[in-house]
């Protein structure tokens, strides 16, 4: 088991987000998290990620067996943990070769691991950006800075990428993409699927589970599970909404 | 703090043309305008900001020995300046063409005629005036027309209680160029007063780049002003890392049409220091721009004041005027005081001011670590980009370099 979360409470100023919420992937699955807005699913990824304004009321989150509670939120990174952002911050002056080389270098580092030879990243940064549509002058510049929306998710899945993750969480990366970018985006997430390593979906649209057809879609209402099952609850939901969840 | 006047009268001997009439006179003359006491120290503008810890504790020896100098060339060396306890010059490859430099003591009639046209700039300011008093080193220095010339001075301090007032005249000639880097790298417990008087003729460029990395107890008060001329242009950048107290004023009068004058600078300090900059820019001609920008970053207890200033003339149309201060505060108890002021008389101009002071952006760090980047790093990457932004227009790369060396440094010590 990769992820297992057991009956997940979270609140934040008093007010409860996530309720009783259980979740399990293994190795190599592909989940989706559909659900309405306000439903908590952000919240779930952001808890997942670290983030420390939530509250934590009761129930437990594995990781590769490890308590997840137990670790911060750049050991949860360096675990294999990824969190690609709905709404990625712009960080000026930070350039993007030398956040992506520092965030190899410390997931090498924590793994007892040698840092990356500046010749063979510039290699790999080169060809991953490449099959991402991304020109040299995207490289010169800061994180996100200047970035459209549609960059700014493609330079999520460059991360994504780069980082090799054992669990990827996309919190709704389609938002916002045209079609050619959705199909950038989709390739370079269909690219990392492997045995070993796991992909939750978090989105609103059908659309993007066109394109990378889940093994399990869970519908989130209201802070917990109310309905998993295959990517026929996906095409249910593009029909017919979430009303009838609640 | 003891009386001035009898700091004074001891030191006499040992003071730049102490004996002379006029120097005792335009002393006298100060002294008695400027009433140097302690409460002064407390109502003075000048001396708001500053560490009090430092003023009252200025040492007063001043070096019983008279300036000496050698002038020498050197192969495979850069031009330079070494200014040893304020006294001992030694002047390296600039026994040249272009270049003239002679220390203040070899000739009184030109240091009278520098100090009587200088004589009104900071009337009010109290440590310009005991620079005044005390004026024990310095140097004068022209590049002559059409000349290029990059070169270093060096401040070493190795007599512990060494006390260096000291004048630098230097001016450039019409369409001349200079890169001029000025090092403050000193361990020695030791008070540096230094000015520098800058007069940039027609079509002239300077680039002054500071570096300014001394330990605790090596005190620094560095002023400077730059008359610049017609289409001339006087680009300065002070960076500072060091461990002391001091304080940075910087001032530019753009006096010819299509002048400009850019200060700009960063900082970086913990512990107790106090960091006191200010920068002034007086636009007195048409189609002149300025950009005055400081950053800073504090942590522990540090404290630190940025006061900038554009003054318009009524006959200085065409101003292109830029103020902005940033600071990234560490800790709860670091604190940062920015004011940016405008004094405008003219109807076509463009200034604008801006002031962003603060905490780490808690959402770019968050970012940061859940890339893997621990949170030291993470604080690291933000400090040195923060810095990169100015750093990243300075052409020089050993000064750049050497710069980018101190942050690496500062952030060891001081982020966790």
């Amino acid at each position: 088991m990769l992820l297992s979360i057991n009956n997940l409470s979270v609140s934040i100023e008093n007010k409860k987000i996530l309720n009783n919420l259980s979740l399990e992937i293994n190795e190599g699955e592909v989940h989706a998290i559909m659900g309405p807005n306000g439903s908590g699913k952000s919240t779930l990824s952001n808890v997942l990620a670290g983030k420390e304004e939530y509250n934590i009321t009761s129930g437990e989150i594995k990781f590769k067996d490890k308590n997840i509670f137990d670790l911060n939120i750049e050991e949860r990174a360096q675990e294999g943990l990824f969190l690609a952002f709905q709404y990625p911050i712009a960080i000026p002056g930070v350039s993007i070769t030398a956040f992506l080389q520092a965030a190899m270098n410390s997931k090498l580092k924590a793994n007892g691991g040698k840092e990356v030879d500046p010749l063979t990243f510039a290699k790999r940064l080169r060809e991953t950006s490449n099959q991402l549509g991304f020109s040299k002058d995207v490289l010169r510049r800061s994180v996100n800075e200047g970035f459209s929306g549609g960059e700014k998710k493609r330079f999520e899945i460059l991360q994504m990428s780069m980082l090799k993750p054992q669990l990827s969480i996309l919190d709704e990366t389609d938002s916002g993409l045209d079609i050619d970018a959705l199909k950038i985006v989709t390739e370079g997430v269909n690219n990392l699927r492997s045995k070993t390593s796991s992909c939750l979906i978090i989105t609103h649209y059908q659309r993007l589970l066109d394109q990378i057809a889940p093994d399990y879609v869970h519908v989130l209402a209201k802070g917990r599970i109310v309905k998993s099952g295959g990517k026929s609850i996906a095409e249910d939901i593009e029909l017919s909404g979430y009303k009838k969840f609640g | 703090m003891e009386n001035i006047q009898n700091i004074y009268d001891t030191n006499i001997k040992s003071i730049l043309g102490g004996n002379l009439d006029y120097f005792r006179n335009y002393r006298q003359e100060i002294i008695k305008n400027f009433a140097l006491d302690h409460q002064l120290i407390q109502d003075n503008e000048s001396t708001k900001h500053i560490d009090r810890n430092v003023l009252n504790n200025l040492n007063f020896k001043i070096n019983q020995s008279s300036l000496n100098y050698k002038h020498s060339n050197k192969d495979k060396l850069d031009s330079s300046i070494i200014v040893k306890n304020g006294i001992d010059y030694s002047f390296i490859n600039l026994n040249n063409k272009s270049v003239i430099i002679n220390p203040l003591n070899s000739d009184f009639d030109l240091l009278i005629n520098k100090l009587e046209k200088n004589k009104d700039l900071f009337k009010d300011d109290y440590i310009v005036n005991l620079n005044s008093i005390f004026l024990n080193s310095g140097f004068d220095f022209t590049l002559k027309e059409n000349a290029n010339l990059r070169t270093i001075i060096s401040y070493e301090n190795d007599q512990p209680d060494s006390t260096v007032y000291a004048k630098n005249f230097l001016n450039i000639k019409k369409n001349s160029k200079l890169l001029l880097i000025e090092r403050f790298v000193n361990q020695t417990r030791s008070n540096s007063n230094i000015i520098n008087y800058f007069e940039l003729e027609e079509g002239s460029e300077v680039i002054h780049l500071v570096i300014q990395n001394n330990s605790n107890e090596s005190n620094i008060q560095f002023t400077s002003h730059a008359s610049c001329h017609k289409n001339s242009v006087f680009n300065q950048f002070v960076f500072n890392s060091g461990d002391v107290s001091l304080r940075n004023h910087h001032y530019a009068n753009l006096i010819g049409e299509h002048s400009e004058a850019n200060l700009k600078g960063i900082f970086l300090a913990g512990k107790k220091q106090i960091i006191d900059n200010k920068t002034n820019i007086n636009h007195l001609n048409h189609s002149c721009s300025s950009n005055q920008t400081y950053k800073g970053v504090l942590t522990d207890k540090a404290k630190a004041s940025y006061l900038s200033k554009t003054f318009v003339d009524k006959q200085a149309q065409k101003t292109d005027g830029y103020q902005l201060s940033k600071g990234i505060l560490l800790s709860e108890d670091a604190y940062f005081h920015s004011k940016p002021e405008l004094k405008i008389f003219a109807d076509d101009v463009k200034c604008s001011h801006g002031s962003t002071i603060g905490p780490f952006d808690n959402e770019e760090i968050f970012y940061l670590r859940t890339r893997g980047i621990n949170n030291k790093d993470a604080k690291s990457l933000l400090i040195k980009a923060f810095c990169q932004d100015l750093l990243s227009k300075i052409k020089d790369v050993s000064y750049s370099n050497e710069a980018d060396t101190l942050i690496d440094e500062w952030l060891m010590s001081h982020i966790n």
